[in-house]
């Protein structure tokens, strides 16, 4: 019986079974600590977009190179560094170089930086604004690793003052070797991103319809970390609010006022307002029968009365001012607006800026969009000019919009557009001056502080630029069940024209210490010669074991 | 370049155990098959470890360390002496010198390959470098030594009459993982002076083998007169 057993044991086939299953178990099993060798960190890759057949940004997101300093200009290599020392260097050589990358640590903390350094940030968006580039140029905040990551590259770019230290450092010196790893697909061609139109109807014929366009999408230097809060987050909101208040207008036959009313959130306005353009195709072939239930009209003699495009209303500011592309003529439905916007609230001043229209280049301001379509359009903003900084800057953050303003803002919009559409005398219940009243169609607490918090939170405080799929088609499945609630709601997909997006905004970053491949062939020596110190020992162990148990023998036992 | 390091560690890791059995003069006296049937003693008796573990020390897989938890876990290595015992009793033939050095190397061949192989696989290929593999593969000679001790105290242990003598060495061989876990906790010792730590105690434990082999030698030869 014991001579079966132990046969059963002696059966190679049970080793080799139970050899691979242990090595499996006790690997599992064993932890051992190690220091940090890599480390590994999201990154943001520089915008990449094309207009009119030009392409703008850097054209690569691809690295895979070994890390030198900002200085240390070559061919296959992550040029690393800060966004100060950045600011200080002359880098308009560098962005010719045909392979290799950037790598720029900004300040983690971008919310909370002073005047000073706000500045230099928004000098360092306009240095990256205008790149045209090969590289793959990636921007990260600062942190810990990044801190040792720019050690190593400086030291490492430091010459040693001897010529054999030279040669030992550069045998057996750290090399950090930076590498992205995620493999995002670029974006299909079949992607397009889509308008969400909200519709109050009146239930008649012959109304005129007014739109409320704004664009969702966001847009910086670095569209993965801009949150756009302000522009264009602020004109969802309003739109958002706005079809909120009014929609219980049109909640009883009796009190609808005798006009539709459209709220388009349009999709890639940074791209030339792709989507308002889009929109006004559908509509004027929809006009001309074709299929118009899409851009959310369900009759065929719907007239657009005028189009107020809203962006930027959410900075503290004394007043709106009211863009056109010419100065609305004296019964215009744009001239009526903008004299009840003035009356509504006197202590703040909405001024009429007029701009001429390009059809050449870019439009400036989405109801430019409108204009060349001759359909009567203005943009209600705070910004003076669609030029500078404010508009596509990365510090546009949540904590730079103005609650309370931005509430103001909505509310005197709603006040102005009710009166107009309601037919309310323009200059308030009495033309008698010394009648002095409030008069006011929503109640004190319409534009609910909760409400409008919630959609800030909720639309303005996430990057959405259009070339991040998910987060555009998350913000357009949110905005269209929100727009549910309070009345129709239409989608549909825009295509680009004469424009191109790119789709990876966002990478993961691996850095590793590596060490130079000579540096193996040391250690390869290295084990030579332990294994020969090892091969000594072994062919004389049995003697001098030998020797030294008789010598134990002998002295002491 | 990566591939080489591995390469690099293998050696390191598994070469002193063939230069052992091939330059040692154990190959005259026995076959590598005997080596491999101590191999798969080892995994035999791990396997049984691990169940015993499984059922004793269910719940002390958790994180951190504690002394006592600790030593009770590594009281589960008693059953590799038994292991190396049965091996060496049923399982290989020959001198009892010879059956102890042959069971040992297989033994410590079977730890280091089911310890280190994967986890090389594993780390030892990937493009950062550290030296914490090539530690690995160095520690791989300091297990060569204390497990060839605990086979020659093994050995002894039913065969002589002085077990007081032989008992503390063997429990130095049985807690070794012990003794490295404690040290490496109490005093924060890490990478390079971990290592040398771990060398330091297996020479340690290798001389005082010897000695006790000599003192058991004495009373064997005393005996005899």
């Amino acid at each position: 019986m014991q001579e079966e057993i132990i046969d059963f044991f002696r059966n190679p086939a049970l080793f080799i079974y139970i050899t691979l299953m242990m090595t499996v178990c006790v690997v599992h099993g064993s932890q051992q600590v190690g220091d940090v060798v890599e480390t590994e960190f999201h990154a943001y890759r520089l915008h990449q977009y094309e207009i009119s057949g030009n392409m703008y940004g850097s054209r690569n997101h691809r690295v895979s190179y070994e890390a030198v300093s900002l200085s240390a200009r070559a061919l296959r290599r992550t040029m690393v560094t800060t966004w100060r020392e950045f600011l200080t260097h002359d880098v308009d050589d560098m962005w010719s170089i045909a392979t290799g990358a950037v790598l720029i640590f900004i300040p983690d903390n971008i919310d909370e930086l002073n005047d000073i350094d706000r500045k230099a940030f928004l000098d360092l968006e306009v240095k990256l604004l205008n790149v045209k580039t090969d590289l793959a140029v990636y921007v990260a905040p600062h942190n810990d690793d990044a801190a040792s990551i720019l050690h190593d590259v400086s030291t490492r770019a430091e010459k040693a003052p001897s010529a054999v230290q030279q040669l030992i450092q550069s045998l057996s010196g750290n090399t950090i070797s930076i590498t992205s790893s995620d493999q995002i697909p670029e974006l299909p061609d079949s992607y397009k991103p889509s308008n969400v139109v909200g519709r109050l109807s009146s239930g008649d014929r012959a109304s005129l319809t007014i739109a409320f366009v704004a664009h969702y999408d966001t847009s910086s230097t670095v569209p993965g970390i801009s949150t756009g809060t302000d522009s264009n987050g602020s004109g969802i909101v309003a739109l958002l609010e706005l079809l909120a208040v009014l929609s219980k207008f049109y909640d009883t036959p009796s009190t609808r006022p005798p006009y539709n009313l459209l709220f388009i959130w349009t999709a890639a306005g940074k791209l030339n307002y792709q989507g308002t353009r889009h929109w006004i195709d559908e509509f004027q072939k929809g006009n001309e029968g074709a299929d118009f239930l899409d851009s959310g009209l369900n009759r065929k003699d719907d007239r657009i009365d005028l189009a107020i495009c809203i962006e930027s209303i959410g900075r503290k500011t004394d007043g709106l001012y009211m863009h056109a592309g010419k100065t609305p003529s004296e019964n215009s439905a744009a001239a009526q607006l903008f004299r009840r916007l003035n009356k509504i609230a006197p202590n703040k001043k909405t001024e009429l800026v007029t701009k001429k229209i390009s059809l050449t280049t870019a439009s400036a301001w989405e109801h430019e969009k409108f204009n060349i379509k001759r359909m009567p359009a203005v943009t209600l903003s705070t910004l003076a000019s669609p030029s500078g900084p404010a508009r596509n800057s990365i510090l546009d953050l949540p904590s730079t919009l103005d609650e309370e303003e931005l509430m103001d803002n909505i509310r005197l919009i709603a006040e102005s557009v009710l009166g107009y559409i309601l037919g309310l005398p323009e200059a308030g219940p009495s033309s008698d001056s010394r009648i002095k009243s409030e008069v006011s169609m929503l109640s004190k607490d319409a534009i609910d502080k909760q409400r409008v918090h919630h959609f800030i939170r909720q639309f303005a405080s996430r990057p959405r630029p259009v070339g991040d799929r998910h987060a555009t088609e998350s913000v357009v499945s949110n905005l269209a069940s929100v727009a549910a609630a309070y009345g129709q709601v239409f989608k549909s997909a825009v295509t680009i024209t004469d424009a191109k997006t790119f789709g990876i905004t966002q990478n993961r970053l691996v850095a590793e210490r590596v060490k130079p491949a000579v540096f193996e062939l040391v250690i390869a020596a290295g084990v030579f010669g332990y294994l020969s110190v090892f091969y000594y020992v072994a062919t004389h162990s049995q003697k001098s074991v030998e020797g030294a148990v008789s010598a134990i023998r002998r002295s002491i036992f | 370049m990566s591939f080489f390091h591995f390469i690099n560690c293998i050696a390191l890791s598994f070469a002193p155990y063939f230069i052992i059995y091939k330059y040692s003069g154990i190959n005259e006296y026995s076959s590598i098959w005997k080596c491999a049937t101590a191999s798969g003693g080892y995994l035999l008796t791990q396997l049984i470890k691990m169940l015993l573990l499984a059922t004793f020390f269910p719940a002390l897989d958790g994180e951190g360390f504690s002394i006592l938890p600790e030593f009770l876990k590594s009281s589960a290595d008693i059953v590799d002496v038994i292991g190396l015992h049965m091996l060496m009793t049923n399982f290989l033939a020959g001198k009892g010198e010879v059956r102890f050095v042959v069971g040992g190397l297989g033994w410590g061949f079977a730890h280091s390959v089911s310890h280190r192989l994967v986890l090389l696989w594993v780390g030892a290929r990937g493009s950062a470098f550290t030296w914490r593999w090539i530690q690995t593969s160095l520690d791989s000679s300091a297990d060569l030594m204390v497990i060839v001790s605990m086979a020659c105290l093994t050995w002894m242990i039913t065969r002589s009459q002085n077990k007081t003598i032989i008992t503390p060495v063997l429990a130095m061989c049985v807690y070794s993982t012990f003794v490295y876990q404690s040290i490496q906790h109490v005093f924060s010792l890490y990478g390079w002076s971990l290592l040398a730590f771990r060398f330091v105690y297996s020479i340690a434990t290798a001389v005082l083998t010897i000695i006790v082999y000599s003192a058991n030698r004495t009373s064997v030869a005393r005996k005899n007169e």
